[in-house]
This record gives C-alpha cells, structure tokens and sequence, in this order.
C-alpha cells in the first residue's frame, strides 16, 4: 500500500519547520491551544468526573495509537498484537504493586520496562517476518500472552485476577488518572517528534518504503525495526500500567482483549498513520463518535451499527487519515474523494 | 487555505465543543439527557422539602453485548418494580410519598463503559441511588466509582466475593455470595441420604465459578465428605473428557460443576458417553435454564441445579409483590413469561432501597446507606440483609430438579419444595 502517492506527499515531520508560521504554523497554534485547553480542563466548571473519565480513555488510547504509529505507520510493519504489550504493563505493574509491594511509580517503570523487553525478545525473530505473517504472528502471542496470564494461577492469579489498593486520597483519583494519561499522550507526541529527526526515524521511513533499499543503503534495518516495536510497546505499557491502578483490577480476558488493538489500529488510521498528531486526533475523534452515539443522540442500540457505517465511509472516501485534509496536502472536494477511491482502488 | 484551517477549526474544536455542550449542562439545574424528566430544579437532598418528590435510580446494564439477554430480565425487573410502587404513588419517605423514576443506559457488556456511565449518573445526571449492572466483572468496576461518589448501590447481579473483599462501605448485593450457590446441593443430598461419602467438582476457569467451587469444598468438607477431585478445565472448553475420566476412577457418590450453561452441558454430554454416573449431579448454573432441557432431552433427567430464586418458593411478604407467585404473575402478565430469578433479585434489590428508605425517613444517601447496613427484611425474594461487607449471606439458595416428566420443579428448601428430590441419579447404563 505504501509505493503509490507517498512522492506526492511533502515528509511528514515539516510540520514543524518555521515554528508558527505559515498554515503549519496556524495549525500548531490550534493544536497548542487544544493542549492548553486540556491541561485546564480538570479546573473547569463543567468538568464532571464523567468527562474526566472519557478524556482519560480518549488520552490512553491515544497514546496507545502513539505508540502503534512507530511499527505500523512509520515502519509499515501490520502489527495486530500491540494489546500484548498493553497486558505486559496491566500486569507489570499490578504484580509489582501487589506481590513486591511497591509503590505506583517504581511499578509503572517495571511494567512498562517488561513489555519493551518483551517485545525485543519477540521482535527479533518476529519482525524477519513480512506482510501477513508478521500480523498472524503478532495476533497469535497476544492470544498467547492472555491465555498464559489466564492458565498460570499461582503467578497471575489466574481467573480470579489481581485486585489492586486503591489510589489514595480516592476524591483525586479522576484527576491523577486524567494527568498521567495525558503526559503519556503528549510525552508520546515529543517522543514521535523527536525520532523523526533523528536517524532513527528516516530509517524507520526507509524501510517503511523499500526495505532491501533501505538494507543496502547501510541501514541497520533489524535494529531499527525492534526499536520501532519496543517503543511502540513502551507506550502499550506504560498505558497498560496507568490503566490497572485506575480499574484496580487486572484480568486476563479485560487487558489482552483484541478490541484494544483494534481501537489503537483504528485511532491511528483514522487520523493518519505516518503522521505525528493523526493518531493523538484519530483517537479523540473516534471516542467522541462513540461518546457522542452512545450518550447523547437518539439511536438507542444501533450505536455499534452506525459507528461501524461511519467508519467504513471515512476508510473509503479518506483511506489516508483526516490529517491529510487538516494539514492541507490535500483540499476536501468531491474529486479528491473520487481520486481517494481510484487511488486505493475501493 | 483559509478552507483547511476551517476543516481543522472543525475537527480540532469538536472535541471541545462537545466537551463544553454536553458538560455545560451540568452547571444548569436541569439534569441532562434526562427525557422524562424535564421540570425538577431541585437537588435529590432537598427533594423532600419540595412539592414534586422523586427518587431516581440510575443503572447501566447490558442490553447489547455477550450479556444482552440477563440484562434485559434485569431491566424487566427494575421496570416491574417501578410500575407498581408507582400505582401506589410511590415510595413513603417521612410523612410524604415520592415517585420513582429509572435512568438505565446500556453498558454494552463492557466494563469499562459500565463504570464510565454510572460516573455519568452520579455527575451529571445526579441519580438519587444506584442500582447493579448484570455480572460480576462490571459489578466490580461499577461498585467503585459508587465508592468513590459516596453514592449507594445496591447490586443483585454480581455473586463474586472479591467485589465485596475491598473494605467497600457503600455497595450492597441482594443475591446470594458465590461461596453459597452448591450448599442447597450438598444439603438437600446429605438430607436424603447421609451415607454419601465423597464429592468430585469440576470448574470453569472463571472467577465466578472458582468462588463457587473453593464455596462448595470448604462446605462439603465441614459437613464431613471427602472431596477425591477438584480440577478445572479452560473457559469456553470443547471437550472435558479426561477430567471425567479421572472422576470416574475416583467412584464419587456427588459430582458437582461450577460453571455455566454451556460448559455444564458439555459435561453432561460426555459424562454419559464415559458412563460415570454418581447418585447425585449438580450444577451451580445451567439445569434450571430450559434451554439445559432442549440440548439434553431425557439426558436432563434427575440433574439438579442452584437457584437464587425460583416462581414456586413459599415465601410470605408484605413487599408491594407479597409472594414469589403474585410477582411471577405481575410479570407474565407485562412480559409474557415466567420470570427468571434475575428478573426478581432485580427488584428485590429496589425493594431493599424502599424498605431502607422508609426506615431513614429520607433521601439522603448516608441515612439510606446507613439504614442499608441495618437492613433485616423478609421479601417475596427471601431475606434481604447485609453483612459488614454487604452481601446478603443470609438468603439459602434454592435447588431444582430436572423431573422424569420433562418439568423442573423446586426441591428445595424442603418447605418449599414442589415435588420430592428424585434420588438417587439413575445409571446411565439402565436408562
């Protein structure tokens, strides 16, 4: 998918050439206001737990998105298992709070340190992998993973899961939460930010576009790859890990559920993969639509139906991501769509 | 140009804007979303002192998702309730009577959005109680966000223990604990013959149905059997043939299955295939559903099962349904069947709310918490009252059997039972 159009398309991470100016610049602007905006939100009026809790899901899933966008957007690698990674941080962390006693901080590192080591371990022979394989290997040790954390009573707790203490004072759990995830979200941005101008990410795009080129040239395509595929696993974790001190609860079948894949997948197409903010904006926009549906138009149980419709419409009219559209590579018309549609060969 | 910034105007602010629509109305009197509530300006504590009194119960239960079906008896069962103690102008709460209203959105059998609604019914649509979701993974996420508001829920659709292990003070539920679902089994066995000896029990990898079994172990044990087999087999398992044959070779006089509808069936099926046959079989879930009897046929005969309620139990009330028949028929008449027990441990835990409000004389959720924890009420649901963790360990369970006859009929609790337990099981190899 990936040999067409990309000649077109100006590299993605000018974004931020001549800071502020210009239309990027504009954009920028409107993005460092929306970030302002939620840094405040917990202290605005109207911001009832409710809202802290849907932005707090929106914000993980964000950063999980992030996190996805290093092996499947930049590096063009299908990785459907990246929830493997997310259960690696749950359980990290939850296993370090309860069986060594540790507190959240020095748990959170562990579980997140746990799914990075994981996934060097398994990118390694994984990642010689391409196209299909690798996503049927990636969906095959997330199952895996769950199964195991499911059967192995005496480590994991089995079945019964791992309750967790609660965080203390309990009336500021919703804005502890709300903040950790959202410096994840944003730590995720500069990190994305910070790789594409470095070696590190022009490599990630070489072999994005032409792996043997990009070998041949020099690049260390392996080592590039597995960093891609840990990084993406530190976002998963430490995700992962925030998520299980703010549910108390681990438990197999809730942290290694495929859905969490789907939505990072999804969160990330949405907004554009191979982007820096699509995936941070897919995720927002995805949630909002679900939110929105859900609790507050009158559709009753077709929620899931027209979310799914919706969804099948922005893949096919927007195969790219609405970012191409709001960083203006490309104008909303009806022909763009129709070239859209000829382009992918809907 | 000036067009993409406005499409990224658009999406950038539809965050916010959402954001500050919906949110913003929280700041007005009116609760929002609330369709049929439109004209109450007053806040739930001083909603007593005004003329329109309402008791809203909000819940989030499962209407789409794996758990679509049970969550649609628990919504019957809230709605039952309401219709009636509406008829009678509603619920007494000091001198005055107040109106009850329901707020149920649909928690898609996801816990996460389970807990993500009810934070949206105590902030921002202001319920006056909570009610339970159906199963226990949600009922665990919900019962902490409760805590948290200081909110009161009573559940009665989550049986794991461990929701209840976390020092809550705000949760309640009216069913019976999972621990308790085998030991109507175990007694009405040991009442019939007091010669059994030994137990098997076999367990879905689930934390409902490990409760359930350690319940049944450590109780059979107390009442002097020997349990010769306690293993599990993976959730959604498609064959158990080598738990049954290391059961078989133990010879047990009881085999008992925590687990569900399918799994339950699935041990059925092959049981009779390995012909291991012990005089009594029992099931925490599943024999006492009809669709246990359509995939077994005659092979359903004499399989005994759990109940928490059931239409025929003989127990008297002075509740608004006054006997388990009066509810069975109040229900069939508004949904066309015989209601199944979630239906009515549903409503009881809106009859535990009335009967604790009544006793407060009041709305406010400390007094109602309060008057939860000093509950002791005999329902057409059977006893309604709280340990210091708030579950109802009080409630026996009830036990039904799988007739030769093709019906299922209560055998216990012995004064209520319909017919006699039909013992012992008969071998397979003589049917």
């Amino acid at each position: 998918m990936s040999d067409r159009e990309k000649k077109k398309a100006p590299l993605q991470y000018s974004l931020f050439d001549g800071l502020f100016q210009g239309r990027q610049g504009v954009l920028l602007g409107l993005f460092t206001l929306f970030l302002i905006f939620l840094a405040i939100f917990p202290f605005l009026s109207f911001a009832s737990g409710f809202w802290l809790n849907t932005l707090t899901l929106i914000l993980l899933l964000a950063a999980m998105a992030i996190g996805w966008n290093f092996i499947g957007g930049y590096t063009g690698y299908a990785a459907f298992g990246n929830v493997a990674f997310f259960g690696f941080g749950a359980y990290g962390t939850g296993l370090s709070m309860t069986k060594l006693g540790l507190s959240f901080f020095p748990s959170l590192l562990i579980g997140a340190l746990a799914a990075m080591l994981f996934a060097i371990v398994m990118g390694l022979p994984i990642l010689r992998l391409k196209g299909h394989y690798f996503a049927i290997a990636t969906v095959a040790i997330a199952t895996a993973m769950g199964e195991i954390a499911d059967s192995w009573t005496s480590f994991t707790g089995g079945a019964a899961g791992i309750t967790l203490p609660f965080f203390d004072p309990i009336e500021w759990s919703g804005q502890f939460f709300y903040y950790m995830s959202l410096l994840l979200a944003v730590g995720g941005l500069l990190l994305t930010w910070f790789i594409l101008n470095r070696k590190m990410g022009y490599s990630w795009i070489a072999i994005r576009e032409d792996e043997d080129a990009a070998n041949m040239m020099g690049i260390n395509t392996t080592w590039a790859k597995v960093m891609a595929f840990a990084l993406s696993a530190l976002m998963a974790g430490l995700a992962g890990g925030i998520y299980a001190y703010w549910k108390t609860f681990v438990l197999a079948e809730e942290v290694f559920k495929i859905e969490y894949t789907l939505q990072m997948i999804l969160a990330a197409v949405l907004g554009g993969t191979g982007t820096i903010f699509g995936p941070f904006i897919g995720a927002f926009i995805y949630y909002i639509l679900i939110t929105l549906l859900v609790f507050f138009l009158p559709v009753g149980q077709l929620h899931a139906t027209i979310l799914g419709t919706i969804i099948i419409l922005v893949m096919v009219f927007t195969p790219k991501g609405l970012m191409d559209f709001i960083s203006g590579r490309k104008k909303i018309s009806i022909n763009s769509l129709l070239e859209n549609i000829r382009t992918y060969r809907v | 140009m000036s067009k993409r910034v406005l499409v990224l105007l658009v999406v950038l602010l539809v965050a916010a804007m959402a954001l500050a629509a919906c949110g913003g109305s929280q700041a007005t009197p009116a609760p929002s979303g609330g369709e049929e509530q439109s004209t109450s300006g007053t806040t739930e504590e001083q909603a007593s002192t005004e003329e329109a009194c309402k008791v809203v119960f909000g819940a989030a239960v499962s209407l789409t998702g794996k758990y679509a079906k049970e969550g649609e008896y628990v919504k019957n069962g809230y709605e039952l309730y309401v219709e009636e103690i509406n008829k009678q102008d509603g619920i007494p709460v000091g001198d005055k009577k107040c109106m009850v209203e329901l707020k149920i959105y649909d928690d898609e059998s996801n816990a996460d959005r389970s807990a993500q609604l009810v934070e949206k019914l105590i902030t921002e649509d202001h319920v006056t109680f909570l009610l339970g979701p159906y199963g226990s993974g949600n009922t665990f996420a919900t019962t902490a966000i409760a805590e948290k508001y200081k909110v009161p829920m009573v559940e009665a659709n989550g049986a794991a223990t461990k929701i209840f292990n976390r020092g809550f003070k705000y949760s309640f539920a009216v069913l019976s604990p999972a621990p308790n679902y085998l030991r109507g089994i175990i007694d009405m066995a040991l009442d019939k013959d007091p010669n059994l000896k030994t137990v098997a029990i076999v367990i879905e990898n689930g934390a409902f149905a490990l409760e359930v079994a350690q319940g049944a172990k450590d109780y059979a044990e107390e009442k002097g059997l020997e349990v010769v087999y306690f293993d599990k087999y993976a959730k959604a398992a498609k064959d158990v043939s080598s738990l049954i044959t290391a059961m078989k070779s133990k010879n047990p006089d009881i085999v008992l299955g925590a687990g569900h509808l399918q799994d339950t069936i699935l041990v059925m099926k092959q049981s009779k295939d390995l012909g291991l046959s012990p005089k009594v079989f029992g099931f925490s879930v599943g024999p006492t559903s009809p669709e246990f009897r359509k995939a077994l046929g005659k092979d359903a005969d004499y399989v005994v099962g759990a109940a928490q309620w059931t239409p025929e139990l003989k127990y008297k009330s002075d509740d608004i349904f006054g006997t388990p028949q009066h509810f069975t028929e109040l229900y069939k008449a508004k949904y066309g069947e015989i209601p199944p027990y979630q239906a009515a441990e549903s409503a009881a835990a809106l009859i535990a709310y009335q009967k604790a409000i009544e006793a407060a004389g009041s709305l406010d959720k400390d007094k109602v918490r309060d008057a939860l924890a000093a509950l002791d009420y005999d329902s057409f649901y059977g006893k309604l009252k709280f340990n210091e963790q708030g579950m109802n360990v009080y409630k026996p369970m009830a036990v039904m059997q799988n007739y030769t006859d093709g019906g299922l009929y209560t055998v216990w609790p012995k004064e209520a039972a319909v017919k006699e337990f039909l013992y012992p099981f008969k071998p397979w190899d003589e049917r």
